[in-house]
């Protein structure tokens, strides 16, 4: 279960500085990184380059609870490498590619497999349930190679769970939420189950004009929906997202909250950085993150509108 | 005729598309009476694809209208009406061409205005615009609609001295249809027809965006205000004079502009902010703010006897031909529609003689009636269109081409 620290310099741009993983850093760490509980504003984005030293932060926190886990519960450790052994599974089916982006040229040589924990982890510990927070974390792990970066995005939306999973469920219809897809139709498959192959055409004025993908995960019970790309015009080779939903303790006022995390890993393509990848591929999530919870309100809304004045 | 002529004088936009029928029946008309090799020739350019030219902004719209059913339907209309009256009786329309064409890409994103006459309480102040939309088509819809009303009431509101205020006119005309992209949304009418987004029932388009190029042409001056990578060129005794730069992400002051608010520029299939967009300055495109601005460069350039024509088109031009060879085609069509010899016209009215001898190639043509300017600035952009066609632009192509020159 140790992290090798020989991959985590690919990720790391710009390099962060080393701390201890002590108990005490790892709750501050954790409360860093979940407030303000919504992603900040594209208004803000003079502060992109701040998120990486505590996204990336979070990989010494990752060590120090595994380390928590030892101590008490040996059990949960074998349990633990049991899904990293699914995971690695998954991985060797084959490689892909993501929505939005383009298809390049499949490997020759043999992956290196390793397995990094994503800040996803650290979120769905901060949520505080008990139960919720291994099944999210560990979905959130990808096996990252070399050539490659990995990142989670978190956005919170208050409205109830079913409500947002109703939408990101929808492996057939991903354009009611993310605006940067044109159309959508299946070319295999009929999009709930797994397997299910969907072909995008993209809006206008983007680097990339169409996708395919491949339905990897949908699981209504736990709430998570995962697709890899095969292919299209774009420049993401090996793309594969997971995005999870899950019920946040409700706020004050006892409305319901929801949190979403989207984590992704994808090839850095030729002639770019890692950070150059993720600043583009964050912006794009972000962008359907947050379209996200303005679909979801807005639905909410038309839906308590007196049904007279209701036209769908 | 003269009916005809007077019925599209004095349409409003709710009868824009009567007016366009009563245009079409004309054509038509018309059409029949024409020479065959004449007919011949429009056969052919009836057969281009997604081609439609109009040279009157009420057409225009209609056309608009038609072409959101029938999008890449060929079509020719000639907009020119035979002039009935002598022109000191009403102002002067101004003299130009448009064409529009989807070209290769699978939707059409482009836009043009043209509003003659647009300033109240002003006259011979006429506006023209070209909008590149991206994303979606809504942005560049609404500042068609709207951009001409807003620098109206902008330039009411800057009541000193005409020049020194039009940088703030634009820039102000620019920010307000920024806001409105921004809320277009909420705020959008139930009488405008719906786009891809509003079908999918949007909170916020944030990330759908257009150029705009626009100019403002009056009898001493021509302003030009400009955000993205559209482009307005002047060609001046035959020398192209750009009156706009292109906002691209790697121009070097708009680089350091975009890495001062904390954005980047990333080279993903050419220089884009963020990676993502491959220009700098935009109405609309919120979730790029405040990288992607809405900031206008302004130019106000005076105009002299030398000036030929006005050039605006979108970057589906100018990414495939130069500014010198689309000012060589505007004077090589100007050049083909020079002084004709006197000759009775369709109602009778006799052409005045034409005062000039041989045309020398770059002194001011006399005698050059509205109708064969408005022929010559049709066949340029047409022309245009179709170089820009034949060298494989990727992108819509929208030319408008105005006739600068004077003593006509």
């Amino acid at each position: 279960m140790s992290i090798p620290t020989s991959h985590i310099p690919i990720h790391i741009h710009p390099p962060t500085p080393t701390r201890p993983p002590t108990v005490f850093l790892v709750f501050t760490f954790l409360t860093q990184f979940t407030h303000p509980l919504t992603i900040s504003p594209i208004d803000h984005c003079c502060h992109i380059p701040n998120p990486l030293p505590v996204v990336f932060g979070v990989f010494p926190a990752a060590a120090a609870a595994v380390a928590v886990v030892h101590h008490t519960v040996p059990l949960a450790v074998i349990s633990m490498r049991e899904r990293n052994s699914s995971i690695d599974q998954e991985h060797q089916r084959g490689s892909s590619s993501r929505s939005t982006m383009p298809f390049a040229a499949s490997r020759t040589s043999q992956q290196q497999h390793s397995r990094v924990a994503t800040n996803g982890r650290a979120v769905a510990v901060c949520a505080g349930h008990a139960g919720v927070p291994d099944e999210v974390a560990r979905h959130h792990e990808h096996a990252v190679a070399a050539g490659q970066c990995c990142a989670a995005m978190v956005q919170s939306i208050a409205a109830p769970v079913d409500a947002v999973w109703s939408l990101v469920r929808r492996f057939d219809q991903p354009q009611r939420y993310k605006r940067f897809i044109r159309s959508c139709h299946l070319v295999d498959g009929d999009g709930a189950e797994v397997g299910s192959v969907r072909e995008l055409l993209l809006v206008s004025g983007l680097p990339a004009e169409s996708s395919r993908e491949r339905l990897e995960i949908r699981d209504d019970e736990r709430r998570v929906i995962s697709f890899r790309v095969l292919g299209g015009d774009h420049r993401l080779a090996n793309y594969r997202s997971v995005t999870t939903v899950h019920e946040a303790a409700p706020s004050q006022d006892g409305r319901p909250l929801t949190m979403v995390v989207e984590s992704y890993v994808v090839d850095v393509p030729p002639g770019n950085t890692v950070e150059e990848t993720r600043i583009f591929v964050d912006t794009i999530v972000r962008c359907n993150l947050q379209s996200l919870e303005g679909t979801v309100i807005r639905q909410l809304e038309i839906a308590a509108m007196p049904h007279d004045d209701n036209q769908n | 005729m003269a009916e005809i002529c007077c019925e599209e004088a004095k349409s409003t936009p709710a009868t824009a598309v009567a007016a366009a029928s009563v245009s079409a029946t004309a054509a038509a008309a018309a059409a029949v009476a024409v020479a065959s090799s004449a007919l011949e020739r429009r056969r052919r350019r009836l057969e281009m694809r997604r081609f439609r030219v109009a040279s009157d902004p009420e057409e225009l719209v209609a056309e608009d209208v038609r072409a959101a059913k029938r999008q890449r339907l060929a079509r020719t209309l000639s907009g020119s009406c035979p002039d009935a009256g002598s022109d000191s009786d009403r102002p002067a329309l101004p003299r130009y061409g448009v064409t529009s064409v989807c070209g290769r890409r699978r939707e059409m994103e482009d836009t043009v205005s043209i509003r003659p006459d647009f300033l109240p309480g002003t006259s011979k102040h006429n506006f023209f615009g070209v909008f590149d939309g991206h994303g979606c088509s809504h942005v560049a819809t609404m500042c068609q609609d709207n951009m001409h009303e807003v620098v109206a009431d902008e330039h009411t509101k800057a009541a000193s001295g005409e020049e020194t205020a039009w940088k703030g006119v634009m820039e102000r005309s620019f920010s307000r249809l920024d806001e409105q992209a921004a809320s277009w949304a909420t705020s959008r009418s139930r009488d405008e027809p719906a786009c891809r987004c509003e079908q999918q029932m949007p909170l916020r388009c944030d990330h759908v965006g257009s150029t705009a190029v626009v100019a403002v042409v009056s009898p001493s001056h021509v302003v030009v205000a400009n955000a993205g990578d559209s482009r307005a060129v002047l060609s001046r005794g035959g020398v192209p004079v750009p009156l706009s730069v292109d906002h691209k992400p790697d121009r070097p002051d708009e680089l350091a502009r975009i890495e001062a608010a904390g954005g980047r520029v990333i080279y993903w299939d050419g220089a884009r902010v963020l990676g993502v967009l491959a220009m700098s300055r935009a109405i609309g495109d919120r979730y790029l703010k405040p990288f992607v601005s809405s900031e206008p460069e302004v130019t106000v350039t005076e105009r002299t006897d030398d000036d030929e024509c006005l050039i605006l088109a979108s970057d589906g031009l100018w990414d495939v031909v130069t500014n010198e060879m689309a000012c060589e085609v505007v004077r090589a069509c100007f050049r083909s529609n020079g002084p004709p010899a006197p000759a009775a016209r369709p109602n009778g009215v006799a052409l005045p003689a034409a005062g000039a001898g041989a045309e020398d190639g770059s002194a001011v043509v006399k005698g050059v009636g509205k109708e064969d300017s408005d022929k010559a600035c049709s066949d340029a952009a047409m022309l245009l269109a179709k170089l820009a066609l034949a060298r494989r632009s990727a992108d819509n192509v929208s030319v408008v081409v105005v006739d600068l020159r004077r003593g006509i």
